[in-house]
């Protein structure tokens, strides 16, 4: 498929994810600074499941709040409009994207392990750098693959193409979905989250984290998750649908100045991080939402024409 | 040695079989390096399935093994403590991630720290 054709078709496509009115409406109004924490309570309210998955996150380890939150007007208090919004998105977007199970000739659990893990490492790296919103960084790492969900959602025929290609030529996925889209994830998650208007570091962050020279001004978020992605490449933290590891840019390596050493130090502070919580964590973030659109059926009937060696992702 | 890759030697009481025949349990007599010298598997390990697959998809053609019957098992291992075969799965499994990205200095370095840690952080379970 050329590039221009699969552009014109990813254009067209009206079922492209959106954000919630109820998810749209909060983004607003945590963006305005005349608002007040009890308009912000109000809106969340609105959506139950989303209450509930707020709490959830803001009291899980990885986002590290110190004293255990169990309302939401708590949570608007003690964690900042900035936070929330983080937090909204976050399960928006993991709402969006619910646990696909059986079908997974993509691997959804693996490839969630890969965004946890990257969450912490972009964390970890964040904080060497003296980054202040350490919960921001986490969310860096956790979305930036978020073109590879609205592939294999939305795409799914194009998509197991291009995970069949990445398993019979042994290349990168964002090599493969060049070939095959004419565009990668990057782009489709740029594209994405510019529609969303999310915040603007989350953009260049999904958008450049293979390319971070190209994120300019935000070059360091760029860096951070390209870093953190490769890290947990060579530590096999869960898979991101390919088994080969991409190169280090020189910039954002000179930029971060890591050495064997201080690579070593992060490697141990993943792991002590990831290992203790990764199974509660990982849960939280893969859980299928009960209200998922009906988008499985459709899935089912293509994948069912593709061999049956091709949905175990190994390596 | 010729110096084509892999760079295995044979001695007294080893053999040196091609990967095809290999089997899982088959003893390693030398060290199996990479076209760059660094150990793959070390000397002493003993062939698991996933070993054996990987040596296959790594293109390595052959590798020494004991003699079946002789155990020739005496000769001095200067090398220190053989690794652990979880660990020498990892490393094996980490050569072929890279192995297109070798030659840039900062994947080396990577490279390096990755091998370090994982051969680090195995023995250290093992005492746990």
């Amino acid at each position: 498929m050329t590039r221009i054709k699969f552009e014109k078709r990813f254009a067209r496509v009206d079922n492209l994810p959106t954000l919630s009115i109820v998810s749209n409406n909060i983004i607003q109004i945590t963006q305005n600074p005349k608002s007040s924490a009890l308009e912000v309570g109000r809106a969340i309210s609105q959506d139950q499941a989303l209450v509930s998955r707020i709490l959830r996150m803001a009291n899980s380890t990885f986002y590290g709040f110190p004293s255990k939150i169990t309302t939401i007007a708590h949570a608007v208090v003690i964690l900042g409009f900035a936070n929330i919004r983080n937090l909204v998105l976050t399960a928006s977007v993991l709402d969006m994207f619910a646990s696909k199970g059986e079908n997974g000739y993509f691997d959804r659990e693996e490839f969630w392990k890969h965004s946890l893990a990257c969450g912490v490492t972009s964390k970890l790296i964040a904080k060497r750098l003296g980054v202040k919103n350490l919960e921001e960084a986490f969310l860096w790492g956790l979305l930036h693959d978020l073109g590879k969900l609205v592939l294999d959602t939305h795409f799914s025929e194009e998509f197991a193409e291009v995970v069949r290609l990445v398993r019979k030529k042994e290349i990168l996925i964002k090599d493969a979905e060049q070939e095959v889209l004419g565009l990668d994830h990057t782009e489709v998650g740029g594209i994405v989250a510019d529609k969303w208007n999310l915040p603007s570091a989350l953009i260049k962050a999904i958008r450049f984290h293979h390319d971070p020279t190209r994120a300019h001004e935000s070059m360091r978020v760029a860096a951070t998750v390209h870093l953190a992605d490769v890290f947990c490449r060579a530590l096999d933290m869960g898979n991101g649908g390919d088994g080969k590891i991409p190169c280090i840019n020189e910039e954002p390596w000179k930029l971060l100045n890591f050495n064997k050493l201080t690579i070593k130090k992060v490697f141990f502070e993943m792991m002590k991080e990831l290992e203790a919580n990764q199974t509660k964590e990982i849960n939280i973030y893969k859980r299928a939402h009960k209200r998922k659109p009906a988008i499985r059926p459709k899935l089912q009937s293509r994948l069912n024409g593709i061999d049956k060696s091709m949905r175990k992702t190994s390596l | 040695m010729s110096g084509k890759w892999p760079f295995i030697r044979g001695g007294m009481g080893m053999e040196i079989i091609n990967t095809d025949n290999a089997r899982e349990g088959m003893v390693i007599t030398e060290d199996v390096l990479n076209e760059k010298g660094n150990v793959l598997i070390k000397k002493g390990v003993a062939l698991t399935e996933y070993l054996i697959g990987k040596l296959k998809s790594l293109g390595i053609s052959g590798v020494c093994v004991e003699n079946a019957g002789e155990d020739d098992r005496s000769e001095e291992d200067d090398r220190g403590e053989d690794l652990p075969p979880d660990v020498s799965e990892k490393l094996i499994a980490l050569e072929y991630k890279f192995s297109a990205v070798r030659n840039n200095p900062i994947m080396e370095e990577l490279l390096a720290a990755t091998k370090e840690y994982i051969t680090e952080k195995g023995s250290s379970d093992d005492t746990d």
